[in-house]
């Protein structure tokens, strides 16, 4: 079975929430990004890790994403050299992987092609930010044949009927874009609309945050919480992620 | 199956969740509004008595000796604000008002759609804030004073090249914020569905007004091409006129459909400069409503059918055409529009060619780049 579906699964099963974090892709250097990706896995920090492909015109991403963004590719980071590079752990690595990249770098290196050797890579999933349910069936057909679950977004400006459309055709679970505002009683009503899992995908919160949102969702992922903490490269951050990571990982555990 | 904002096999809706609800309801409203008959006479009135249409068409007697063939100007330079950015401004801006929102934000390169957006919003009571490249903040000064005395606001962006492909981001993420109170006036026909057809319908005015002011068919529509709105204006009531040839020029620094590749961009499926792996290519070009790696998605459908031709020129001729017609008609163009006379005037023609060029809009903004350019 998919490693996300898997997981997914086996979180539902014992009733536990989920907790995901975002890493761009060959940053902040490529072998730094191997060393991150193998201590999050062997120190079990994370349930799931979106690895996201840099681009030159982010405009779903804020300051910190932009940032790392920009540094990756000044660094010659590609789609096709991050999936290499995730090849070449793909063995070691259990954790399992979501690829997340704008539509153009995919589509323009081949999606086909590229699909393929992110399944060789270890990729059990796809999250495409500037393809929303309109336009997904470009990718669907190659996902499908290379057993690649493609994840979709909905957000606090998703209409009932259109949530319940996305949450139906998504693969293993529903990003659903909160913001500090969204209250737990619209996370509930997401939840109840929702055919599948859904996890809470917002750039960064507090382990209270956390807790509070994993309460009424299944799980959370956080988009620049890392990010920011590697780019303050001053302390080891392999300590703070690991200090960060658990300090969410206690408060979710505790509901 | 045809696809819904869809032209061929480009176009789409390649944007972030977050903006497609109020996608949805912007393409209801759009269709709906634009065969209102109290949206139609209004934006009728203000087309006339506010913005000054229709526009003249100029026939140029010196560059028609020039080129051997009969030169036409649709004068979009005498236009309120100065260029053709006014009509679709004017349309959306009108919508805005009538769907409830008090809020417009735009993006602009050259500055004329900023003031076009900043004129329409003063006229109509909108709040408005323009997204502008510090670049191109530097290079058309007189343009952000215009914005700021008509009461919008001009936010500075400073990633990347600070240009217009910047400014579209930077104008999308604060869409995003709050759709549901924030009308994005899109300033050329680019963008997800449905701003390519909704830009197209406001600046089809150029074109109709052409077929009825000219004196026979032209042989040859030729515009210049950023975005590719003033063009598509002129170009898209002649469509069926399988004898009219339209030509769109580009800038050779920023010619996305002349020298790019398909690929997804800014919400649709399109030509664009890029690197191999999908990476927008930064632009330059001396006219910066021409600086851009995108182009709308129906000329990249038209450049797949053959229907319009895609060229481009370089800065030396849009400033040798700039200087030519300021000499010799008294007119100054904007730097964008000088690339279409200026492919004219290198061109050569028969004397049955009967030529009409958009001049979208006036030059005075480029002062100062001219100026440096070296050619007052």
């Amino acid at each position: 079975m998919n490693r996300v579906e898997k997981r997914i699964n086996e979180l539902k099963k014992k009733k536990e929430k989920g907790l995901g974090f975002f890493l761009m892709g060959n940053w902040p250097d490529k072998d730094t990004f191997i060393e991150i990706l193998r201590f999050i896995d062997s120190k079990n920090l994370a349930d799931f890790l979106q690895i996201g492909v840099p681009f030159s015109d982010p405009v779903a991403d804020g300051p910190i994403i932009r940032k790392a963004s920009a540094q990756a590719l000044y660094k010659g980071a590609t789609l096709e050299k991050i999936l290499k590079n995730l090849l070449s752990v793909r063995e070691e690595i259990s954790i399992p992987l979501i690829l997340k990249t704008y539509a153009n770098p995919l589509y323009v290196s081949g999606i086909g092609e590229m699909l393929s050797l992110a399944k060789e890579s270890g990729i059990s999933a796809i999250i495409i930010p500037d393809m929303p349910l309109e336009e997904i069936s470009l990718v669907e057909e190659q996902a499908r044949k290379n057993k690649i679950g493609v994840l979709l977004f909905a957000g606090p400006t998703t209409s009932e009927k259109r949530l319940v459309k996305i949450s139906s055709k998504t693969s293993f679970f529903l990003s659903y874009t909160a913001s500090h505002e969204t209250s737990s009683l619209e996370f509930e009503k997401v939840l109840a609309l929702s055919e599948k899992p859904v996890y809470s995908d917002f750039g960064k919160l507090s382990p209270e945050q956390a807790g509070a949102i994993a309460h009424s969702l299944d799980g959370i992922i956080m988009g620049w919480a890392l990010t920011e903490i590697i780019d303050d490269s001053e302390k080891n951050f392999f300590k703070e992620i690991e200090k960060f990571a658990i300090s969410i990982r206690k408060e979710i555990k505790e509901i | 199956m045809v696809r819904k904002g869809y032209f061929g096999g480009f176009g789409g809706q390649f944007v972030p969740e977050t903006l497609m609800e109020a996608l949805v309801i912007l393409e209801k409203n759009f269709s709906s509004l634009i065969k209102s008959p109290g949206f139609k006479e209004e934006f009728q009135r203000l087309l006339a008595d506010y913005a000054g249409r229709p526009t003249p068409l100029y026939y140029s007697e010196k560059l028609s000796k020039l080129t051997k063939a009969e030169v036409f100007l649709k004068r979009e330079d005498l236009s309120h604000t100065g260029s053709h950015k006014i009509n679709n401004a004017l349309g959306q801006a009108l919508m805005a008002k009538m769907t409830g929102k008090r809020k417009i934000i735009a993006e602009t390169g050259a500055g004329q759609h900023g003031v076009a957006s900043a004129t329409a919003a003063a006229l109509l009571d909108l709040e408005c804030s323009v997204f502008m490249g510090r670049e191109d903040m530097r290079r058309q000064v007189e343009n952000v004073v215009r914005m700021k005395m008509l009461g919008a606001e001009v936010l500075p962006v400073d990633e990347g090249d600070a240009t217009l492909k910047e400014a579209v981001n930077a104008a999308l993420r604060k869409w995003s914020e709050d759709p549901e109170n924030i009308w994005y006036l899109l300033g050329s026909c680019v963008g997800p569905h449905p701003y390519p057809e909704m830009v197209r319908e406001f600046q089809s005015v150029i074109g109709r007004e052409v077929k009825k002011q000219v004196p026979a068919k032209p042989t040859h529509l030729v515009a210049c091409i950023g975005g590719g709105s003033n063009s598509m204006g002129l170009f898209y009531p002649f469509i069926e006129d399988r004898e009219v040839k339209m030509i769109g020029v580009e800038a050779t620094g920023s010619a996305s459909i002349s020298r790019g590749q398909p690929g997804i961009f800014h919400g649709a499926k399109t030509y664009l400069l890029q690197d191999k792996v999908g990476q927008i290519s930064p632009t330059y070009s001396v006219a910066p409503g021409l600086d851009y790696s995108g182009i709308g998605p129906v000329h990249s459908f038209l450049k797949s059918t053959g229907r319009a031709i895609y060229l481009n020129v370089g800065d030396s001729s849009a400033l040798k055409a700039f200087s030519w017609l300021a000499k010799n008609e008294g007119i100054i163009p904007a730097l964008e529009s000088s690339h279409a006379i200026g492919w004219v005037m290198e061109n050569s023609w028969k004397s049955s060619d009967r030529i009409v060029i958009c001049l979208s809009g006036r030059g005075e903004k480029d002062m100062e780049t001219v100026t440096e350019r070296g050619q007052v």
